[in-house]
């Protein structure tokens, strides 16, 4: 372990970096989590829970052997990595993990427990890093047998209470050998792909899901793995590739509801324009809404005779049965996201990555000829698509998006900087139409493996990925935030006077909390108490009339979203009273006003100085007997209270 | 996270000057055995055919044995001219030193020395006989006086020696320059021969090499010491040190004859003498490479500082201390390591065995045998399960020699015997193949724990090359952290060093592995250029046959001295693109094989730049165009004005009242107040008195906002309108305030106000209660 001097002082530099004072940004420089070392040997993946807490999950040897390590994610600091894989004597492979609230980790990964003729058999096993906790709990089998763990590519999802599914394939049969299954394509094997649920403690198996066990599979890869998203209500979704009897493969669908499975719903298109798609689909990514819309994008290769130009990512979308007039249990229809892509056969469009959220608008990025394209929709259909900037580079065309409910997103890809020195390109659309770019990196640099997300789904992303080569690989991680959104100020909705000027907020929706929230009156920001949900608006200045009050709310890394304006209505003075002598003859005219919360008729009182006096009204004409000067005493009062006595003294003649 | 993020990249910057990691990962192999330099535009010359390559300590230099064009025998590339020149090959222009049988080539630590056995007698004057000796090329000398020019003219053959100091004879006779004797000197199968790889010194000036024959290495004149002895010659100092001296149980030193020499090994069990080194039945002949395999030979290592030589010793019970009940038959093997450099009275040690006399616990514990069943509390147990006939080592097909660390103090050696405890698999130790084994030769630790196994059978089928295949070669790095071995075996079972590459799906050549220590790890070096299993062409087999026997394939590792680079021999024809050498499935000539070499690894740690754009601004802060102002009375008779702007600008404020109705009430207050201020108000009253009250102003003030906020303005009554402000009720006025800025519209505001003085305030309702109560009489005092 030559570089563990090394890993070492770069670990203490990063928790010195990420204990050090928090200041303004959005995209934040990369972190090396671990590495660049011999002994960084695989990825895990990164997830992340609504509320900003998560983790991320590689594999690291030590004393030779891979173990899996996670480095959880919470308060907004990475912290250092620990074992997850306790007690485990033999080398780990297949890490994934996942982010249920408040800190809890749940990881998987396979590890060899038995050899059968020669050669070793792989389990799956499980175990949880519980809120609060500091170490991993016991490893719990997931599936005892997963026969060689070969492209096994585990795909878990948990739910916010921390109960989740995971989807992975077990390889009975590779090419090669004596199969018990017709090959339908050279090179095909024999699979099955399984769920396994996770109720919180305990692992229970869901089985095969696969469609047709008599037919072989294409050969295990990172672009043809299945996918599982749980939604928050604990009911998920499966989408995995799957040939048809005709060899084409398609990709396929399940709901998951709890450990009951839905039935099988195809997701590829088999035609477009009535001609067959025969080119097989692969690169899968799922999506769930909080209500249980899916959204699954695919690749579909063009194949001969297809009616496709070229290869093209498509997108089909299973309703979440809210509405009555979509169905929940069936596909809409796949339709081209991106039919601009120049290339024609020769065209490279890389596996797509896609984000939807409670509002049903969809983000889904992709490279296409190794340009990084977006592309945007919703319930009426696709918006449009935009590229975004650097082009992909490297050898994993690897992408991730992420979708912010209040408006654009975070999409971020391996690409280059201006040296040609990988990096992965970030970027973050702002609800406002603002952008922030990156380009990130970490460890001793070099090649960037798999670019993995992990989303809170308001708008926030953990973005890790694998860089340098195998020997000086270091595992390196960014967060992009969203600002603060939802902002509610309540302020009265009619009059009031000066000291009962009091506003009150909810919590605003951040996973890169504490908020700081700041009052803003009429675009002056006043000191407000922090954590305070409410506060009284200081008297001064607050002169009488309509205000605008707004909610500054910024997050931990000083994002900051600025909610709508609310009135806020004073009134402080008590009404006017004009009194006006007739230009001829001896009477005079007395007006009460309030401009603000209106006259309190009934408290009006006027005494005219000649003994006469008169009330309930706003407007008095008043006739005196003889010339002379009067005293006009006026007692007013508005609506709020405010009252005054008012004195004229006027000379009628 | 600009701080932390600078204090990043400071930290960052300051491991960006730590040394560079090095890595279990090796990098594309490359082809050493052809040279690159053009000579008239011809394309690089690859060897015909190259075996037993020993790369030099400083990783510029390989040598190896093989074929140039048709010309065999031992050849040095300089890996970074890409010259390969001849060390002693067959086309010599004088027929006495071609030397086209030179094999098995040690190199010293700069490439300047080569050792190697041959036949030929290089050094005629001291060579007197046909036997393989071993000899030490000087590579800085030419054959030559001036090289390429011929000393005898055209002639094709003529008996002149090389220019002095070119070669020198290594296996020569203690004291003297001229070569040992040998009992039958007509032989070209038996003398003496030299490992290859590790016979030579870093410095190139000590060779380690073992006899084949018997020969006179006692130093006697007459060839009497029997075969199987390991000399060390000391090339400057001309000496050659007998190192396998039989041990004297009866002094505990080694044995010293009558003559004052040290006696070497000699055991004989039906009617066969043993020498001391192992070599399964009989010394193995002197014989070219073979074709897809091992050369049969026999060796001994020395330390790259001389200081140590080590071989797998046979006749154990005569070269070193065992225990009394030990019954220990020639035939028994196990490594034996001895420190020359500590001089005549160095005893030679076990380097790990069936016992372990010598442990301070066996000393301590009088033991004389070991105990029946054996138990791994007996403190005299060795780390193996034996048996009297078969030591450790029991495959002589093999290398067996063991090897050496630059320091001599970590040894490296394969057995075929079951480390105690693990258990036989109901193999005998002859049927067993070979693991992998490194002993730290520390004196004060006990055999069992100096042993740490790096290779173990997955299995006990001897018919499954996968789990069973035979460890057949190794190199152990100078720093002895690293061992690279060759194997067909695809599964490693061992915890540690953990197999972290990627195994074969079936097993194919054999390839080379390296186990480093340090960290733990186990990689697999070899892979074809393309990514595949190194191949070469073979006749087509049945499924589930392996085409390739255990010696094809990858053979003869070794370091550098930074352990960073290894060079290796093999047969594969796909480790680098355009090995054009392989012959086709039919050709029977020779085997195609190659020299590489393949270098660690090395990263740096340079941490890339990273661009993060400018975070999106705070949102506007944009309020309305508007004035707020709220109104405070004072005490002191003021009113204090709190004005809410929306920029910079300039803020005025005025208070006026119309003040004829009530100039009369304060004409009095005016009288005392002067002349001036009478006649003043005498103006105000004559205006009252036509009942034209007009607007006064009472006060006035200006402020300038610096930017948006608040505001605060005094308002300060003019000294005539003060003592108004005095009166019960005060003086109400009308405060206008304007707010201008450059180029927006100017802003107003009015209220109602009223300066009043302490003194003028209305008493409290609750005042005015105590003020009545108090002046109330009361009841008793009305009486």
């Amino acid at each position: 372990m030559r570089g563990d001097a090394v890993t070492t002082i770069c670990l203490v530099a990063v928790a010195v970096a990420l204990g050090a004072g928090q200041a303004r940004a959005v995209i934040e420089p990369a972190v090396t989590i671990d590495g660049p070392s011999e002994a960084v040997v695989g990825f895990g993946g990164v997830a992340m829970a609504q509320d900003g807490s998560g983790g991320l999950a590689y594999l690291k040897r030590v004393g030779g052997v891979a173990h899996v390590f996670v480095s959880r994610y919470l308060d907004g600091r990475w912290l250092a990595p620990i074992q997850a894989d306790l007690g485990q004597p033999y080398a780990a492979s297949w890490p994934r993990i996942a982010a249920a609230e408040g800190g809890e980790l749940v990881v998987v990964w396979a590890t060899p427990f038995a050899t059968e003729k020669g050669k070793t058999i792989d389990e799956l096993l499980g175990a949880t890093l519980g809120p609060g906790a500091s170490s991993f709990g016991p490893a719990m089998i997931v599936d005892p047998d997963i026969r060689q763990g070969i492209g096994t590519s585990p795909q878990l999802a948990v739910d916010s209470s921390g109960q989740g599914d995971v989807v992975y394939r077990v390889v009975e049969e590779q090419s090669g050998q004596t199969s018990s299954v017709p090959l339908l394509r050279p090179g095909d094997v024999v699979e099955q792909v399984r769920v396994a649920h996770f109720d919180g403690e305990l692992w229970s198996q869901l089985g095969a899901i696969d469609r047709d066990p008599g037919v072989s599979m294409r050969p295990p890869s990172r672009l043809n793995a299945p996918q599982i998203a749980i939604a928050p209500t604990g009911n998920g979704v499966v989408v995995w590739q799957e040939p048809e009897i005709d060899g084409v493969a398609r990709i396929w669908a399940r709901r998951i509801y709890g450990r009951t499975l839905g039935y099988v719903m195809p997701v590829s298109a088999s035609a477009l324009g009535g001609a067959p798609l025969t080119g097989d689909d692969d690169a899968p990514s799922l999506a769930l809404s909080r209500l249980g819309q899916a959204e699954v994008a695919y690749r579909q290769a063009a194949g001969p005779g297809s009616p496709l130009p070229g290869p093209r990512v498509f997108l089909n979308t299973l309703p979440d049965g809210v509405s009555h007039r979509e169905s929940g249990s069936a596909f809409q229809g796949a339709i081209v996201a991106d039919s601009a892509v120049s290339g024609g056969q020769s065209a490279a469009v890389g596996p797509p990555s896609v984000d939807v959220d409670e509002r049903r608008q969809v983000r889904l990025l992709y490279d296409s000829n190794g340009l990084p394209r977006v592309v945007e929709g919703g319930d009426r259909g696709l918006t449009g698509a935009l590229t975004l900037g650097p082009d992909f580079a490297g050898a994993a065309d690897s992408s991730v998006s992420v979708m912010n409910p209040n408006g654009g997103g975070v999409s971020a890809w391996a690409s280059a900087n201006a040296q040609g020195r990988p990096a992965v390109a970030v970027r973050e659309d702002f609800p406002s139409g603002a952008v922030q770019t990156a380009l990130v990196g970490g460890g001793a640099g070099g090649e960037v493996g798999e670019v993995s997300v992990g989303r809170s789904g308001l708008g926030d992303g953990l973005i890790a990925f694998e860089q340098g080569p195998l020997g000086n690989a270091a595992i390196v991680a960014t967060e992009a935030t969203a600002p603060p959104a939802g902002l509610i100020l309540s302020a009265p909705s009619n009059w009031v006077r000066r000291s009962q000027a009091r506003v009150s907020w909810e919590p605003a929706s951040s996973a890169d909390g504490p908020l700081r929230y700041t009052v803003v009156l009429d675009g002056r920001t006043l000191p407000t108490p922090a954590a305070a949900l409410q506060m009284r608006i200081p008297a001064r200045g607050l002169g009488d009339g309509a205000h605008e009050v707004q909610l500054l709310a910024r997050d931990a890394d000083g994002a900051a979203t600025l909610s709508q304006p609310s009135t806020l209505l004073i009134d402080d003075e008590p009404p006017t009273v004009t009194v006006r002598r007739a230009r001829r003859g001896r009477a005079v005219a007395v007006r009460v006003r309030d401009p603000g919360s209106g006259v309190d008729v009934v408290a009006v009182r006027v005494s005219f100085g000649d003994g006469r006096s008169a009330g309930a009204r706003k407007r008095f004409v008043h006739r005196y007997a003889h010339a002379g000067r009067y005293v006009v005493l006026a007692r007013v009062r508005d609506r709020l209270g405010n009252g005054a006595l008012v004195r004229r003294v006027v000379t009628v003649r | 996270m600009r701080r932390s993020q600078s204090l990043t990249l400071a930290l960052l910057a300051l491991l960006a000057v730590a040394a560079p990691a090095r890595a279990d990962v090796f990098g594309q192999i490359s082809l050493a055995s052809q040279s690159t330099v053009s000579e008239g535009g011809s394309p690089p010359q690859q060897a015909d055919y190259a075996h037993d390559p020993a790369i030099s300590g400083n990783g510029r230099y390989v040598a190896f044995d093989g074929s140039f064009g048709g010309v065999k025998g031992v050849w040095r590339r300089d890996l970074a001219s890409g010259e390969v020149l001849p060390v002693a090959v067959g086309e010599a222009a004088d027929a006495a030193l071609a030397a086209g049988d030179a094999e098995l080539p040690s190199i010293s630590s700069d490439g300047r020395y080569v050792s190697f056995t041959t036949t030929a007698q290089l050094d005629p004057l001291d060579d007197l006989n046909s036997s393989p000796d071993v000899y030490v090329r000087d590579m800085d000398v030419p054959v030559y006086p001036v090289e390429g020019a011929h000393p005898c003219g055209s002639a094709a053959s003529c008996d002149t020696p090389a220019a002095p100091g070119a070669f020198t004879l290594a296996s020569a006779q203690n004291g003297r320059a001229s070569g040992l004797a040998y009992a039958e000197p007509s032989s070209r199968l038996y003398g003496a021969v030299a490992a290859g790889r590790s016979a030579l010194s870093a410095d190139g000036r000590k060779v380690a090499f073992v006899t084949t024959a018997v020969s006179n290495l006692d130093g006697e004149e007459a060839p009497e010491t029997p075969a199987l002895q390991v000399g060390v010659r000391d090339l400057d100092a001309k000496t050659t040190t007998l190192a396998s001296v039989r041990y004297d149980s009866a002094t505990g030193l080694p044995a010293v004859s009558a003559s004052g020499r040290e006696e070497p090994v000699s055991g004989s069990e039906g009617g066969t003498t043993f020498g001391a080194v192992f070599a399964g039945a009989s010394p193995p002949r002197f014989l070219p490479p073979t074709q897809y395999g091992l050369t049969p030979t026999v060796g001994a290592s020395i330390s790259a500082d001389g200081s140590t030589v080590a071989w797998m010793g046979q006749d154990v019970g005569a070269q070193v201390r065992t225990l009394a009940g030990e019954e220990l038959r020639p035939h028994y093997a196990e490594p034996l390591w001895r420190r020359i450099a500590d001089g005549p009275q160095a005893l030679t040690r076990r380097v790990s065995g069936g016992a372990d006399p010598a442990s301070a616990a066996c000393v301590s514990s009088g033991e004389s045998a070991l105990t029946q069943p054996p138990t791994p509390s007996d403190p005299c147990e060795g780390p193996f399960v034996t048996e009297p006939l078969s030591g450790i080592e029991g495959d002589p097909l093999v290398d067996t020699t063991p090897m050496l660390s630059a320091n001599g103090q970590t040894v490296a050696f394969l057995a075929t015997a079951p480390p105690f405890g693990e258990g036989s698999f109901g193999l005998s130790v002859a049927s067993r193949p070979s693991d992998l084994y490194v002993s730290d030769m520390s004196a004060a630790l006990p055999r069992s724990l100096a042993l740490r196994p790096l290779s173990e059978i997955a299995g006990a089928d001897a018919e499954n090359p996968a789990t069973d295949a035979a460890i057949v070669d190794l190199a152990l790095s100078p720093d002895g952290t690293e061992v690279a071995f060759c194997t067909q075996r695809t599964l490693f079972p061992l915890g540690t060093p953990a197999y972290v590459s990627a195994p074969a799906a079936s097993v194919g050549l054999v390839e080379l592995f390296e186990a480093d220590l340090a960290d733990e790890t186990l990689t697999r070096v070899t892979r074809a250029f393309g990514g595949g299993e190194p191949e070469h062409p073979h006749k087509p087999v049945a499924a589930g046959v392996v085409p390739y026997t255990q010696f094809d394939g990858s053979l003869s590792p070794s370091f550098s001295a930074d352990g960073l680079t290894l060079a290796f021999s093999s047969t594969a024809s796909n480790l680098v693109y355009g090995d054009g050498n392989t012959p086709s499935v039919e050709s029977v000539g020779f085997d195609g094989s190659d020299a590489f070499v393949v270098s660690r690894e090395t990263f740096g740690f340079e941490p890339p730049a990273q661009e993060v754009s400018a975070a999106p601004p705070d949102p506007r802060l944009a309020p309305g165009w508007r004035l707020y102002v709220t109104a405070r009375s004072r005490r002191d008779g003021t009113v204090q004005l709190e004005a809410s702007t929306p920029a910079a600008g300039t803020l005025r404020a005025g208070a006026d009242a119309r003040m004829g109705a009530i100039a009369r009430r304060t004409g009095a207050i005016a009288r005392r107040e002067g002349r001036a201020r009478r006649t003043h108000h005498v103006r105000r009253r004559a205006g009252a008195a036509h009942g034209s009250a007009r607007p006064r102003a009472l006060a006035q003030t200006e402020a300038r906002a610096d930017a948006r906020g608040l505001v605060t303005l005094v308002l300060k009554l003019a000294p005539a309108y003060r003592a108004l402000a005095a009166q019960q009720g005060g003086l109400s006025a009308i405060v206008s305030v304007t707010f201008s800025s450059p180029g927006r519209p100017t802003l107003h505001a009015a209220m109602p106000v009223t300066f009043q003085t302490a003194a003028a305030r209305r008493p409290s309702r609750e005042a005015r209660m105590r003020r009545a109560r108090a002046s109330r009489p009361t009841r008793g005092g009305g009486r």
